[in-house]
């Protein structure tokens, strides 16, 4: 066969037409925001490209990036574990085990790394095979073409890291200062269609996609999710609600006060939402808790509290307080985000303070 | 006296190794060991309680939501909050759904290859397969033609030379004891039940958000509202999404 050993081909013989291959291309394209007639593209570059190697380190995490991997549905995961890649190392799924299992672990790879790595007391707190974390993700992602970090954990230390961090957890670029295309896909866990559109991209292009100042593709975490919130009219129209349950929460009004931390976080959220698009949580009716940035669990919390409470993000003022005079020291630090004139509008509604 | 270590444990969630002392085929001794330690309960000393669920949640991925309520529940008995009926009902539809989820994952994509040798479902005879599935119960993936599909797919799989999660193991070894024919068919549920399990999560994803680490559980109560004429809330729309999938829930669990 023409496409004997490519990923098509591959697609092909699990009965899948090359329409609905087209089609799922075009899905793609979307979830990477190209324009549909990107789709010819990929679609072109999928055919020819031989199944590149993925090799999934885990240390100190909590498995939700691969439970988002399980979750998997464009591509779905049947066809990310038979298809698109080689998944030639993964704890989770893998059926080897014991020297069997790390046998399999190389760095002639794209690797993704889940969780932190714990650099305390010469790294006792994570072991595989008699190994630290630290000797594995140096030896594996130090001669990886690329290291995927999934999770927040991964990228930034997360959930370990926060303080007191009392294991020493540090991200894959400080584990690995030299890693090669470090690609950060944060969030707690990872939304797995960024983690696919990622993928995607790079057999695609041949190349990572665009990254920011933390390392991010910028077609996941270009925006702030505030800024693509279904509820950023109600924002905008100083419409909040005040608890839970109320008529404004049941109204979907916006969660700013209830503690959202979309204003700061930069995600897709919003747009691409979690599992095929069902939902994600400011939808459902619970504030944002910022898990695409840095420090969340330190910075972010308590969660309960709005925003202007937390340091380090130039906001001065409390929303509950703020008189005319504030308004302006609001402005400068908010503008960016709309508060300012949010709160504009609410004082100039004439409504009372909450 | 021999000694055996497995390190890792692997198609579990965390980190395990396993030594044992074998004397003449029999074990003598073991030790367990968890060889991950992150300390969450020192990370949650001195915050904010109503915070707590999130922290506990991220314990583990795979039963995240127990940990969640088990943490409200213990901050609500400790300032003595009394969550509202419907937060209750919301909290054990998030659980039985998960105990389905779980039970689901843990057998097929877990456990099934300590039991099914994949590998030699490729000398099934898919008619003899279609008999056995269809001796079991009625479920309408039961076809040799359907068989002779996973099948073939497998055997180009294998041809491939890329085994990916199959490499290494233990294929053909005399104590995996089923037939190639029982190897196939469940070969079929583990590929039905990945699909499944994906679909059924997004049950969670309308009453937390997302899934995995849903995101609407509050001490005191739960952060969807809930009202049958909002497009905002928890409605008459989403409990029919979430009946279907119960329904598809039940349907897999009773005859696959």
């Amino acid at each position: 066969m023409r496409d004997a050993g490519t990923i098509l081909g591959e697609l092909r013989q699990r009965g899948v037409s090359r329409r609905d291959f087209v089609k799922f291309c075009g899905v793609m394209a979307g979830a990477l925001a190209l324009p549909g007639r990107a789709a010819g593209e990929i679609a072109e570059a999928l055919a020819g490209v031989k199944k590149p190697s993925l090799v999934w380190l885990q240390f100190q995490s909590c498995g939700g990036d691969t439970a988002s991997l399980l979750r998997a549905s464009r591509p779905t995961v049947t066809e990310i574990l038979l298809d698109v890649l080689s998944v030639d190392y993964h704890q989770t799924l893998m059926a080897a085990a014991g020297t069997n299992a790390t046998a399999l672990l190389h760095g002639d790879a794209i690797a993704v790394v889940e969780g932190a790595i714990p650099a305390k007391d010469g790294g006792v707190y994570c072991m595989i095979g008699g190994r630290t974390a630290l000797q594995i993700v140096k030896d594996v992602c130090g001669n990886a073409a690329a290291t995927i970090a999934v999770g927040n954990c991964a990228a930034f230390g997360g959930l370990p890291a926060a303080a007191p961090n009392p294991t020493g957890a540090i991200s894959v670029s400080e584990a690995v200062p030299d890693v090669r295309n470090l690609i950060n896909l944060p969030q707690c866990p990872v939304n797995v269609e960024n983690f696919t559109a990622t993928i995607v991209h790079y057999l695609t292009f041949q190349k990572w996609p665009e990254l920011d100042a933390q390392r991010r593709p910028l077609f996941a975490y270009g925006k702030l999710a505030h800024d693509s919130c279904q509820r950023r009219a109600h924002f905008d129209a100083g419409q909040y609600a005040e608890q839970w349950g109320d008529e404004g929460h049941r109204a979907g009004y916006c969660l700013y006060k209830l503690g959202c931390k979309a204003p700061v976080a930069f995600s897709n959220c919003p747009s691409v939402r979690w599992n095929g698009g069902t939902s994600w949580p400011v939808e459902a009716g619970h504030p944002c808790i910022g898990c695409s940035e840095a420090k969340f669990w330190d910075r972010n919390t308590p969660f309960y509290e709005h925003l202007d409470g937390v340091d380090g993000y130039g906001v001065h003022a409390s929303i509950d307080t703020a008189g005319v005079a504030a308004v302006g020291a609001l402005a400068a630090g908010l503008a960016v985000h709309g508060i300012a004139a949010a709160v504009r509008r609410h004082k100039a509604d004439g409504e009372d303070e909450p | 006296m021999t000694r055996v270590v497995v390190d890792p444990v692997t198609r579990i969630e965390g980190h395990l190794r396993i030594e044992a002392e074998l004397d003449g085929g029999n074990v003598r001794d073991a030790w367990a060991s968890a060889t991950m330690f992150r300390g969450v309960e020192a990370i949650l000393r001195g915050r904010d309680p109503r915070d707590a669920w999130a922290f506990a949640q991220r314990i583990c991925s795979a039963c995240a939501t127990v940990h969640a309520i088990a943490s409200v529940r213990a901050v609500e008995s400790a300032v003595g909050a009394v969550p509202p009926p419907n937060a209750r009902l919301l909290r054990n539809l998030i659980v039985a759904s998960q105990t389905i989820q779980d039970h689901v994952v843990h057998f097929y994509q877990l456990h099934l290859f300590d039991w099914v040798d994949v590998m030699a479902s490729l000398n099934a005879d898919p008619a003899k397969t279609a008999s056995l599935q269809q001796s079991i119960s009625d479920w309408p993936l039961s076809s040799a033609t359907y068989f002779a599909g996973v099948k073939s797919k497998l055997k180009a799989f294998a041809g491939s030379r890329q085994l990916g999660p199959f490499a290494n193991a233990y294929w053909g070894h005399p104590a995996y004891a089923l037939s190639p024919e029982a190897n196939l068919m469940f070969f079929a549920h583990y590929l039905e039940a990945l699909d499944w399990q994906r679909d059924f999560a997004r049950l969670h994803a309308i009453l937390g958000g997302k899934s995995p680490h849903l995101q609407s559980f509050l001490v005191g109560g739960m952060a969807t509202p809930i009202d049958p004429d909002r497009q905002t809330s928890i409605n008459a729309g989403t409990i029919a999404q979430m009946r279907a999938l119960l329904a598809k829930a039940n349907d897999f669990v009773g005859r696959v």
